[in-house]
C-alpha cells in the first residue's frame, strides 16, 4: 500500500484519470474482411473479422439472424511465463462476454444463418487486454462494413492505494484493490460489458464507472480517428 | 440534415425521420436517421431516401442478376440443387444461405426433357440469380451460362471439349451437358 | 443453452412475459423484487469435506468441497489455493449436453469464484502446510441438479454454505485432527434479468430464456461490491446498473440472514 501512487502520480507518471498511450490502426490485414491493430500501453492486439459467412454445421444456424462469435486468444509468448496454447477458462469467459457485448450493436437480423467471426489475438499483454481487444474488434467490425448502431469502445477503471484510477497497468492490476473493465455504446453510454473484481464501496463504484465511461469515450474518439484516417484516403482515391 | 457527401460512421446522425426515410446503410432510432456503416451520405432527394454509400468493403449478400458459380449437388426430375460457391468479381465469402435451385424451365431457352442430360452431380456451373426469397433460384438460360467444368460420370476425370462435344480424355466416354460458351477456360470472375 | 428450438419458443414466450411485465407482473406471480423461496441444507455428502444443497424455487444445486495438498502458486507461496467449477449435467435439464464445460458453465463458475475470492471468504493465508512447499487447495464443485433459472445465485449460495461447515481433513493426510476450514463472512450474490423494460431479481427459467441482459453483483457484509458481471447481448443504462446494486443491497441482507442463521 502507498507505493503505487506518490504525490498524486502513478508509477508511470500518469495522473489518476489518465490513460496509457493508445495507438489504433484500421485495416491492417490483407485476407480479413475487416481488421485493426491496437497498441495500448504495453498491449499489442490484432483483431480480424471474417464474414458474415455461412455458419457450419448447419444445425448451429439461426434462421432469424447471424451468430456473433468472438474468440479472444493470448499468444503463448505474450506473457511472462509461456501460456499453453489454446483456450483456457479465462479466455473462454472473455470470448463469451466479448461476443455478447459486440453483438448488442450489430444488425445481426440482416444476415440470417450466417456467422460473424471475430478473432482477437493478444500478441503482447500488459493488463487491460480484454478492453484493448474489444476496442480493436469494434474497429475491425466497422472496417468490415458490418452494419452497426454504434462503434463500441472499452476501458477499465480500478482502485489503487485506496484511490480510484483509470486504466490499470500491470503492477496496478496485480497489487491494486479493484478492477472494473467496461465496454459501452459511446453515443448512448449504454453498458455492453461490465465485470468487476476486488473491493469497492458503492460510492467508489460510482466514481470508477464514471471514470471508465470517460475513458471509453476518449477511446471512441481514437477509434473514429483511425477509421477516418483510413477512409479519407479511400475517399480520395 | 448533414450535407451530401459527408463521411459518416456507424451511429452518426444523418437526418431526422421526418426529413428522410431510412435506406441502404442507414437505420432509424427514436425519430433519428443514423448511419450503420462507414461511407458517404448520398441521399435520394427525389424519393427522400437516406442512403450511405459504403467506403469500406461490405458483406456479400446475393441479389437478383448476380453472376454466380455453383456446384451441382443433386439432380432431380424437375429441378437441380446447387450450392453457390462464388460470386463473380467478388473476394468476400457469401453472407448466409448458399443453397439454390434451378427449375427445369430455367435451365435453357430450349425445351428440356431430362434434367440429367443437362447437369450431373459435381458439375461446376455459371448461373444467374433470378430470385433470392424465400429460396434462392438460379437460371442458366443464355449461352454464357451453364457448365464450365464437368467430370466423367464413370471415371471422374475432367471432361474436355472436342468437336463441340464433351469427352473424357481417359475413358473416351462422351457426355451431354448444358454448357457455357467458355467451357473449360476457368473464367471464374466473368460477370455477365 | 443455445438450443435452436428453445430460442424459437422463447421468442413467443417473450411477448407474453413482456406483456405481463408492463402490468408489473411476473409469470409465477412474484413481484419484480421478490426472490423465490430459498432453502439451504448442509452436510449431506459424507465423503465431502463440506457440502450444501440449495434450492431457489425449483432450481436445485449441490456444492461439494474437497481439499487436497499441493504446491502453492509461485506468486502466493504463503497462501492456500482455491478452484471453482460448475457442471451442467444432462440430468438437470433437457437442454444440457454431456461433455466438457461449455462457456455458460465456465462463466458461472468464474463469477462465483470471483465473489468468494475477492471477499476473502476462505482464509487462504491459514491454509499453509509448509510455507512455499505445501498448501491446502480448496476445490469447490457445484453440480446443478435441477435447472429452473438463476444458477449464479444458487451456485454461489451453495458454495458459501458448503464452505461454512467444511473441515480441513488433516486425519486423512496424517496431519493430526481435522479442524474447521477457516472462513470469514461470505459474499452474497444477487442476479437480475432484463427483458423489455423490466428488470427482475432472481430470474426463473422462462425469464432467463427471454432475457436480453443479465447482471450479477456479489456484496460483502458491509454492502461493498466484491464482484460484478454483466452478461448477454442486451444493454443496461448506468442508472439501471446503479439501481440493481441498490436493490441487491436489500436482498443480500435477507439472504445473509438465511446463510448465517
Amino acid at each position: 500500500m502507498g507505493e503505487l501512487i506518490k504525490d498524486g502520480l502513478r508509477i508511470d507518471g500518469r495522473k489518476p484519470d489518465e490513460l496509457r498511450p493508445i495507438k489504433i490502426e484500421a485495416g491492417v490485414l490483407y485476407r480479413a474482411d475487416g481488421s485493426a491493430y491496437v497498441e495500448w500501453g504495453g498491449n499489442k492486439v490484432l483483431a480480424a473479422v471474417y464474414g458474415p459467412r455461412e455458419l457450419l454445421p448447419k444445425h448451429m444456424q439461426d434462421p432469424t439472424k447471424a451468430v456473433v462469435n468472438a474468440r479472444y486468444n493470448m499468444a503463448s509468448f505474450s506473457v511472462e511465463d509461456r501460456k499453453r496454447p489454446g483456450p483456457d477458462r479465462r479466455s473462454i469467459e472473455i470470448s463469451k462476454v466479448t461476443s455478447e457485448a459486440l453483438e448488442s450493436v450489430i444488425f445481426t437480423e440482416l444476415f440470417p444463418r450466417a456467422v460473424i467471426d471475430i478473432n482477437i489475438e493478444i500478441l503482447d499483454a500488459e493488463a487491460g487486454t480484454r478492453c484493448a481487444g474489444i476496442t480493436a474488434a469494434a474497429v475491425a467490425l466497422a472496417d468490415a462494413g458490418i452494419p452497426m448502431r454504434d462503434i463500441p469502445a472499452a476501458c477499465a477503471a480500478g482502485k489503487v492505494d485506496g484511490q480510484v484510477v483509470l486504466d490499470l497497468r500491470k503492477e496496478e492490476d496485480q497489487e491494486g484493490e479493484a478492477d472494473l473493465p467496461i465496454a459501452i455504446a459511446p453515443r448512448t453510454e449504454e453498458i455492453l460489458l461490465l465485470q468487476m473484481d476486488g473491493h469497492l464501496t458503492y460510492k467508489e463504484f460510482e466514481e470508477a464507472l464514471e471514470l471508465a465511461i470517460k475513458g471509453s469515450k476518449y477511446v471512441s474518439k481514437l477509434q473514429k480517428e483511425a477509421l477516418r484516417r483510413k477512409y479519407k484516403k479511400v475517399e480520395e482515391e | 440534415m448533414i450535407e451530401d457527401g459527408t463521411l459518416v460512421m456507424p451511429g452518426d446522425e444523418i437526418a431526422k425521420a421526418e426529413e428522410l426515410i431510412a435506406g441502404e446503410g442507414t437505420y432509424e432510432e427514436n425519430g433519428v436517421i443514423r448511419s450503420s456503416i462507414i461511407g458517404l451520405f448520398k441521399p435520394d432527394r427525389e424519393k427522400l431516401i437516406a442512403m450511405v454509400k459504403p467506403l469500406s468493403d461490405i458483406p456479400l449478400t446475393l441479389h437478383n442478376g448476380d453472376t454466380v458459380l455453383g456446384e451441382v449437388k443433386q439432380v432431380m426430375e424437375s429441378m437441380v440443387m446447387v450450392k453457390i460457391i462464388h460470386v463473380a468479381g467478388k473476394k468476400r465469402q457469401i453472407a448466409g444461405e448458399k443453397d439454390a435451385a434451378i427449375y427445369i424451365s430455367n435451365i435453357s431457352e430450349e425445351f428440356v426433357k431430362n434434367t440429367s442430360e443437362k447437369f450431373k452431380i459435381g458439375d461446376i456451373i455459371r448461373a444467374k440469380i433470378i430470385r433470392t426469397s424465400p429460396a434462392i433460384q438460379l437460371s442458366t438460360k443464355g449461352r454464357e451460362y451453364g457448365v464450365i467444368k464437368a467430370y466423367c460420370s464413370t471415371c471422374r476425370h475432367p471432361l474436355i471439349m472436342k468437336n463441340n462435344h464433351l469427352e473424357c480424355p481417359v475413358c473416351g466416354r462422351r457426355e451431354s451437358r448444358k454448357i457455357a460458351d467458355d467451357y473449360g477456360k476457368g473464367n471464374i470472375d466473368r460477370v455477365i | 443453452m443455445d438450443i435452436p428450438e428453445v430460442k424459437r419458443i422463447s421468442a413467443v414466450k417473450k411477448d407474453y412475459l413482456i406483456k405481463l411485465a408492463k402490468q408489473g407482473k411476473r409469470a409465477d406471480g412474484r413481484e419484480f423484487d421478490e426472490y423465490r423461496k430459498i432453502t439451504i441444507e448442509r452436510n449431506i455428502i459424507k465423503k465431502a469435506e463440506g457440502s450444501a444443497r440449495v434450492k431457489i424455487g425449483n432450481t436445485m444445486v449441490l456444492a461439494g468441497i474437497k481439499l487436497d495438498i499441493g504446491e502453492p502458486y509461485p506468486d502466493s507461496p504463503e497462501e492456500g489455493a482455491m478452484s471453482t467449477s460448475v457442471e451442467l449435467p444432462p440430468l438437470a435439464s433437457p437442454d444440457f449436453e454431456p461433455g466438457p464445460p461449455k462457456p455458460d458453465a465456465i462463466e458461472i463458475a468464474r463469477v462465483i469464484d470471483r465473489g468468494i475470492r475477492e471477499s476473502k471468504y476462505i482464509k487462504l493465508d491459514k491454509l499453509v502446510v509448509e510455507p512455499g512447499e505445501k498448501v491446502w487447495i480448496v476445490f469447490i464443485d457445484i453440480h446443478v441438479l435441477d435447472y429452473d433459472g438463476n444458477l449464479f445465485d444458487a451456485g454461489s449460495l451453495a458454495a458459501s454454505a458448503a464452505l461454512q461447515n467444511a473441515v480441513i481433513p488433516n486425519e486423512r493426510f496424517g496431519l493430526g485432527d481435522n479442524e474447521p476450514l477457516p472462513v470469514g463472512s461470505p459474499p452474497i450474490s444477487c442476479t437480475f434479468a432484463k427483458f423489455g423494460n423490466a428488470i427482475v431479481v432472481d430470474p426463473g427459467l422462462e425469464e432467463e430464456q427471454v432475457a436480453e441482459a443479465r447482471f450479477t453483483v456479489a456484496l460483502d457484509e458491509n454492502g461493498d461490491i466484491r464482484a460484478m458481471q454483466k452478461g448477454l447481448k442486451g444493454r443496461f443504462t448506468v442508472e439501471e446498473i446503479k439501481n440493481n446494486i441498490n436493490r441487491a443491497q436489500i436482498h443480500a441482507k435477507n439472504i445473509r440472514k438465511l446463510l448465517e442463521g
